[in-house]
């Protein structure tokens, strides 16, 4: 009896400082808006173990290795709506300089196929792109062509018949594919599994002939000769498959989609101040050199691309422009 | 026998003290987390910890998730058992039976079972890991959209057939969780279901508050206004009657020999799971048992079988992990962001290039399972006395915690209003003696009926033929033929017993705990119960 009281109390003072403990980190954050922030919130927009929120635990662990940063930034996750629920955590803190969000490409789709979204991308200041994750294009081992306009010529044989496996009708390669079809006048089924094991699955099964994503996905079934890349969605061939040519090579227009399509960077809240900005550019510039970094995006499949200012600018203004006509041709949502 | 050697070399790696060490730390921190659902999932844990393992060589750092991700479990089992709150969506099904025993005096006997048969069954998943892991990998490989849409289809027809003395009602629960399962946005079209224009909503409404509010508040609630002074359990004195008995093991050996294989078997598949495995099992047992009338209003194999899956289900999840890098569920994909962090790339050369890796997981999960059973057998009176604590602590306790769960979902208050709803639906559904578990079951095989069915209608141009030409699937359909046929039997024969719909059960109606029936009870249902094991 005794014994379990006790539990059952500590349960309960447990339970009490958690809630007390998260009241005095949110109340202190939003406080502090001088140029050196005291405390970092770092927004992702993954649950924990997720891919976004994996990327910011590693990326202060290397900064407070490497003592870039003194302080932890904690990683604040924020799940809701693929980006949507982080973007409004950040717009509703205009001006702060405590919070700093991880966004993905899949940001600008989802707000662009959301008619009533909360947030943009645009709402928000950029701060740096870090990392971009060249997609490739991926089949069974065993099937007749070797380059995707093989497959494409396939498709033409048999129009709205071969299939390609993939996530949501809002991803990225899903875009990809809807670009290709419009500039080849081909039509081809799109599969969606909500996880990338199943995926992988439906093309060794043979219900699946393609499927659009990082190197890293299909690695190991390369090397175990399950599967075989048909071509790269990108200007420059990958490294590790020389043979493999990019579709331009392979005479398949991109229409406008830029080369980089699935970039990761760090973003901060509406107004944040320049001299906030440029504090958390020159942590992040520095950090993206260091050995532990370069090492850690090798092993995601990531290739560093660290871009600032105008360039970045640029550079987002450019993917949303050419993804609005795809997005806009989908079946409207909401 | 080279898999053999290995599985020995493997368990010679893992059996070092500062592993035994690591294995004890990360079972009682899976039992602390599934017990209180303010500390987050599983998954969740095992994530934050992630650089506190790195720091650990590999095959300690893994042998501690295995630790956690069997700890959880088996809290999950106990929080179920002894206070109806599901903490873990495979044991929704132990709240039809397990605490129906609970309320009946035998909690500590239904928890015995639920870690002996989780004992068993985890051996048995092990073995069948160390020996026949390519095999089933090739079976898994096969088991696509048309394939889960069959065993989903098998998966609700359970929650038909469990819907207890009123279809009526059953069916109302039922679409109810159907319902609430189409809330988000949907995959396919990318249209929003029911969000209202949250985004709170567009992930679909969380598991855990919907369990928080059904199961744990609304108990609390109904108890609080009905025995304000009456014990709300009989709580056994003697520690003889805290373990199954012998009769209880007897009883349920076909059960614990099912579940392994049925959950060994789904947790293979990517994507399988031991939610599904876990209610399969549960509906195999019901519908081969000689009474299944009783089942819901407390019967061991009710809680042997699903538990024995929901344990097997371990070894089934690293087959395709590690023999095809592809996680199964949300545990395995974090064990999956570990190994890549620690330079193993898993795959299909996992096994040949990295045996000092892969061996000791496997045996670690084997080491995990035999500490788990041997840290709560001891406990099991501690954690029965629990019962014992008088309501006006034991319920303000479990308000806080439900609070704090839902709140730590996604860090939401959104999710707080949404379990205040919950726990208004749960208790109505009380009030008017609704079962929770069939919209619970619904809620989770729901969106993965839904999605196998329409990857499967993408494939074959919308024709439903698909189901019977693809091999695999017709066999499912026609066991789920059978389980039809049998419950209908069933219920034929069984009218004069009436059974007692499940949660609804008055305390006092059990006095003397029943004994398992004997087998002679109901002749003449042999000739059927061969076909589907």
């Amino acid at each position: 009896m005794r014994a379990s009281l006790r539990v059952t109390a500590a349960a309960a003072s447990v339970a009490l400082a958690a809630t007390a403990a998260t009241a005095c980190n949110s109340s202190n954050a939003s406080s502090s808006s001088g140029s050196t922030p005291q405390v970092t919130q770092f927004v992702v927009d993954t649950g924990p173990g997720g891919g976004s929120d994996l990327f910011a635990r590693q990326l202060v662990k290397i900064a407070m290795s490497k003592k870039i940063i003194t302080q932890n930034w904690p990683v604040f996750d924020d799940p809701n709506g693929g980006g949507l629920g982080a973007m409004a955590t950040l717009k509703a803190k205009p001006g702060s300089s405590s919070y700093i969000a991880a966004f993905t490409s899949k940001w600008i789709i989802a707000a662009l196929s959301t008619p009533n979204t909360p947030a943009k991308l645009s709402d928000l200041t950029p701060i740096a792109e870090i990392a971009d994750e060249t997609q490739v294009i991926a089949a069974p081992e065993n099937a007749p062509y070797s380059t995707m306009s093989g497959f494409i010529a396939a498709a033409r044989a048999h129009p709205g018949q071969l299939v390609q496996t993939g996530g949501s009708i809002n991803s990225v390669d899903n875009l990809i594919a809807l670009e290709i079809e419009k500039e080849t006048g081909t039509k081809w089924k799109y599969l969606s599994f909500d996880d990338g094991g199943p995926r992988i699955t439906a093309l060794l099964r043979g219900d699946a002939q393609i499927d659009i994503g990082a190197e890293s996905d299909f690695h190991d079934q390369i090397v175990a000769h399950k599967l075989k890349l048909i071509g790269i969605v990108s200007d420059q061939r990958l490294a590790g498959y020389p043979q493999v040519s990019t579709l331009t090579q392979q005479g398949i227009n991109l229409g406008q989609l830029p080369a980089q399509l699935q970039f990761r960077g760090i973003a901060g809240p509406p107004d944040m101040s320049p001299s906030a900005v440029s504090y958390y550019q020159g942590r992040l510039a520095k950090l993206v050199k260091t050995p532990a970094w370069v090492n850690y995006l090798k092993t995601q499949g990531l290739t560093a691309h660290f871009v600032t200012g105008a360039a970045l600018k640029a550079l987002l203004a450019t993917f949303t422009r050419s993804v609005t006509p795809l997005v806009n041709s989908l079946p409207k949502s909401g | 026998m080279s898999a053999l050697h290995n599985l020995a070399d493997g368990l010679g790696t893992a059996l070092s003290l500062t592993n035994l060490l690591w294995v004890l730390v990360g079972v009682i921190l899976g039992t602390l987390v599934g017990i209180m659902p303010g500390f987050g999932n599983p998954a969740a844990v095992l994530a934050l910890l992630l650089p506190v393992t790195l720091r650990l060589p590999p095959a300690t750092g893994l042998i501690m998730m295995a630790g956690i991700y069997h700890g959880a479990k088996f809290a999950g089992a106990t929080t179920a058992i002894l206070l109806n709150i599901p903490t873990e969506t495979s044991s929704i099904v132990l709240c039809l039976d397990g605490h129906e025993l609970a309320k009946k005096g035998r909690a500590g006997p239904a928890m015995g079972m639920s870690a002996v048969s989780g004992f068993v069954a985890s051996t048995v998943g092990v073995i069948a890991l160390t020996f026949l892991a390519p095999t089933v990998a090739n079976f898994a490989i096969k088991f696509g959209p048309p394939e889960f849409a069959a065993l989903m289809l098998f998966g609700l027809l359970l929650v038909i057939t469990m819907t207890g003395r009123s279809p009526i009602k059953g069916f109302i629960s039922m679409a109810t969780g159907l319902l609430l399962a189409t809330v988000g946005v949907d995959l396919f079209s990318g249209a929003q279901r029911y969000t209202f224009g949250r985004i709170e909503l567009f992930d679909g409404v969380p598991f855990l508050v919907l369990t928080l509010g059904m199961f744990a508040v609304a108990e609390v609630l109904v108890n609080a206004e009905q025995k304000l002074n009456a014990p709300l359990f009989t709580v056994p004195r003697k520690i003889r009657e805290l373990l199954p008995s012998r009769d209880d093991l007897r009883g349920c050996r076909g059960a614990i020999a099912q579940g392994s294989v049925v959950g060994f078997l789904i947790g293979a598949l990517p994507g399988g799971g031991s939610t599904i495995g876990s209610f399969v099992s549960y509906s195999l047992v019901r519908s081969t048992s000689k009474d299944r009338a009783r089942f819901g209003t407390g019967v061991m194999a009710g809680v042997a079988g699903p538990e024995a899956a929901n344990n097997s289900e371990a070894g089934g999840a690293m087959i395709p992990l590690l023999s095809l890098g592809l996680p199964g569920n949300a545990s395995t994909a974090v064990m999956l962001a570990a190994l890549v962090l620690y330079g193993v790339q898993p795959g299909p050369l996992l096994f040949t290039n990295h045996p000092e890796i892969v061996w000791p997981v496997i045996a670690s999960l084997y080491i995990g399972n035999v500490a788990l059973l041997v840290l709560n057998l001891p406990l099991i009176p501690l954690w029965v006395r629990l019962l014992k604590v008088p309501y006006w602590i034991l319920y303000p306790c479990i308000l806080v915690l439900a609070i704090v769960g839902a709140y730590s979902v996604n860090q939401s208050t959104f999710d707080v209003y949404l379990l205040i709803g919950f726990s208004a639906l749960g208790y109505a559904f009380r009030k008017l003696s609704i079962p929770a578990a069939p919209l619970l079951m619904a809620f989770v095989l729901g969106p993965q009926a839904e999605t196998a069915l329409r990857q499967s209608l993408i494939l074959s141009n919308n024709s439903p033929a698909i189901f019977f030409e693809r091999p695999i699937s017709a066999t499912v359909l026609a066991c789920a033929a059978v389980v039809v046929v049998l419950a209908v039997y069933g219920k034929v024969r069984g009218r004069p017993v009436v059974p007692a719909p499940a949660g609804t059960v008055s305390v006092e109606a059990a006095g003397a705990p029943p004994a398992e029936p004997a087998p002679s009870s109901s002749p003449a249902s042999s000739p059927e119960r061969s076909d589907i094991s």
